[in-house]
């Protein structure tokens, strides 16, 4: 069994904002004589323990602590209480021994200078990092292959695309050799094809290179094709932590009925039904099999309703997601 | 080719306008009593010093303020800070306008030409002691730039604060001599702002004081006084959110 690479204890990270509350020119003069603040638990006593060789999804709603954590993983910010070991280190006392052995891609900011071609902001890396010439120019190598980057790397940054410019940062990330990388959103504002030609990569670099990845994202998509463990946080607290298998059966006693009917019909019709989503040729409804029996309700759908098409399905991971930040 | 065009008309701009300031002192020396223990010669040679000054001061660290600026506003500074090296060290090395050329140039001239017309005698020693005051210049303007980039990280927003700085160093126009005995106290022992363009100036008129010395070690003080301010800031550091 692998070891864990981060083991995060009882960490709380607490910030003072100012609070306004009311709108107006009036209200913002009176702030700057007399300001109130309010005290905001971004992350509220997590414990957390994170596997060597991982790709961990990260997920939770805006706001909800998540770049707060990963910040405080990463050595940007110190945390009110708690403590973070990662391969060792203390990431805010460690910082600069620390971050050597971490990468980070952040999909909506970028670290390559704009008006310069990548491969000299990977040259400045070279420098910064101490990567030795035979090792730059292996990595550098294996990445352009993988990546396909060809002359993409020579080009200004400025005049890339998204996806050539994602792939840069992701080569920049890792040149070093990282054994932990964190990533950011990197599908942001990726077309189909660019998003999983990423995913892909991504799941070979894992492979070969037995790199643990973070990954921090609102596209589920992305966390169901690259991560075996997924982490939820909301309102600063974790409230689920254990496989995307045993997520995607968090509602299995839930089945979801999707209908076309052949004939318009009344919503009156569906009042024995939980329903989901109603229009006269179409419903969605839901069955709960603790108190139902499927095959009972299928039968009294096919008998008292028009039924065109039928489609019977699990609840959906986004459905199951959303029901967790809801509770 | 946008780049390039603006690139050489910055440093002709940057020539032209580094001639004002001498021109200026002159009509001012000229039309006045002038400066005690100054003749005109001496305040053309004070004025190639300054002009050398502000434009050393302007290629290493010019662009600094905006850098810093953009970078805390936008939530990049956490970029500077997953580097493994000193944050400060890479946003000092970051300040680079190679537009302060143009008055490096222009003062070189004038200090030559000032030189050679008092038929000054530069001594070994006059230089090392020029380079010793220049260099804890140096480091004293980065003990002013660490501030500042201290105080926008805990502020983020510090427009004027620029400004201040800009009226302050305005006091290195002009030779600590007219300033009343308590400023001169200030200028060349707390807050040692006469190691830009006065003491390397006294080193190559042979007028350097053996007092003069405490200037480095209140630069020495200062600068280490802006490190510790900045490490006590970087625990309380925000970030932006996102």
């Amino acid at each position: 069994m692998n070891e864990n690479i981060i083991k995060i204890t009882n960490i709380t990270k607490i910030f003072k904002v100012p609070e306004k509350t009311k709108e107006g020119l009036l209200s913002s003069i009176k702030l700057l004589f007399n300001r109130k603040y309010k005290i905001i638990k971004a992350v509220d006593d997590i414990t957390l323990n994170i596997k060597k060789g991982e790709i961990r999804g990260l997920i939770g709603p805006n706001g909800a602590g998540k770049s707060t954590l990963i910040k405080m993983i990463s050595g940007i910010l110190y945390p009110s209480s708690g403590s973070i070991d990662v391969m060792g280190f203390t990431p805010w006392l460690h910082r600069e021994s620390y971050v050597k052995k971490i990468g980070v891609l952040l999909g909506q900011k970028t670290q390559l200078f704009w008006d310069l071609p990548a491969i000299d902001t990977f040259s400045l890396n070279k420098q910064l990092y101490k990567i030795p010439d035979n090792k730059f120019k292996f990595n550098l190598e294996y990445f352009k292959e993988i990546l396909q980057l060809g002359d993409v790397i020579y080009k200004p940054v400025r005049n890339l695309s998204l996806g050539e410019r994602i792939k840069c940062e992701l080569v920049c990330s890792m040149l070093h050799e990282p054994q932990l990388v964190y990533l950011d959103e990197p599908t942001i504002g990726l077309d189909v094809f660019a998003r999983d030609a990423i995913r892909k990569l991504i799941k070979q670099i894992n492979k070969d290179k037995n790199i643990t990845f973070i990954l921090t994202t609102h596209d589920l998509n992305d966390i169901e094709n690259l991560c075996r463990n997924v982490t939820i946080i909301n309102k600063g607290k974790i409230v689920y932590d254990d496989s995307i298998e045993k997520l995607k059966t968090y509602f299995s006693y839930k089945k979801i009925i999707e209908l076309k009917f052949y004939k318009e019909i009344k919503e009156k019709n569906l009042t024995n039904f939980n329903v989901i989503n109603y229009t006269p040729l179409t419903a969605v409804l839901e069955i709960d099999l603790y108190l139902n029996n499927l095959q009972l309700e299928i039968n009294k759908i096919i008998n008292t309703l028009p039924v065109k098409d039928i489609n019977i399905d699990s609840i959906s991971i986004e459905e199951v997601i959303k029901q967790i930040y809801k509770n | 080719m946008q780049y390039r065009v603006d690139f050489f008309l910055g440093i002709f701009i940057s020539l032209g306008l580094s001639s004002l300031g001498p021109i200026f002192q002159y009509l001012i020396f000229s039309q006045t009593r002038g400066y005690p223990d100054w003749n005109i010669k001496q305040i053309v040679l004070y004025q190639g010093v300054l002009l050398l000054w502000f434009g050393i001061k302007d290629m290493l660290f010019g662009e600094i303020r905006s850098y810093i600026e953009t970078m805390i506003k936008n939530g990049e500074f956490d970029m500077i800070l997953l580097k493994p090296y000193p944050p400060i060290g890479l946003i000092l090395s970051n300040g680079f306008y190679f537009q302060g050329i143009g008055p490096i140039i222009a003062g070189l001239i004038i200090i030559i030409f000032s030189v050679r017309s008092m038929f000054l005698h530069i001594s070994f020693i006059s230089i090392i002691l020029f380079l010793l005051f220049f260099l804890i210049g140096i480091i004293l303007y980065m003990a002013l730039t660490i501030f500042y980039c201290t105080i926008t990280i805990m502020l983020v927003y510090m427009n004027r604060l620029g400004e201040i700085i800009d009226k302050f160093l305005r006091f290195t126009n002009y030779p600590v001599e007219i300033f009343m005995p308590f400023l001169r106290i200030i200028f060349i022992v707390f807050f040692p702002i006469a190691v830009w363009v006065y003491l390397p100036t006294q080193a190559l008129l042979n007028r350097v004081e053996i007092y003069s010395f405490i200037s480095i070690i209140g630069s020495i003080i200062v600068f280490t006084l802006s490190i510790i301010m900045w490490n006590f800031t970087l625990k309380k550091y925000t970030s932006a959110g996102g």
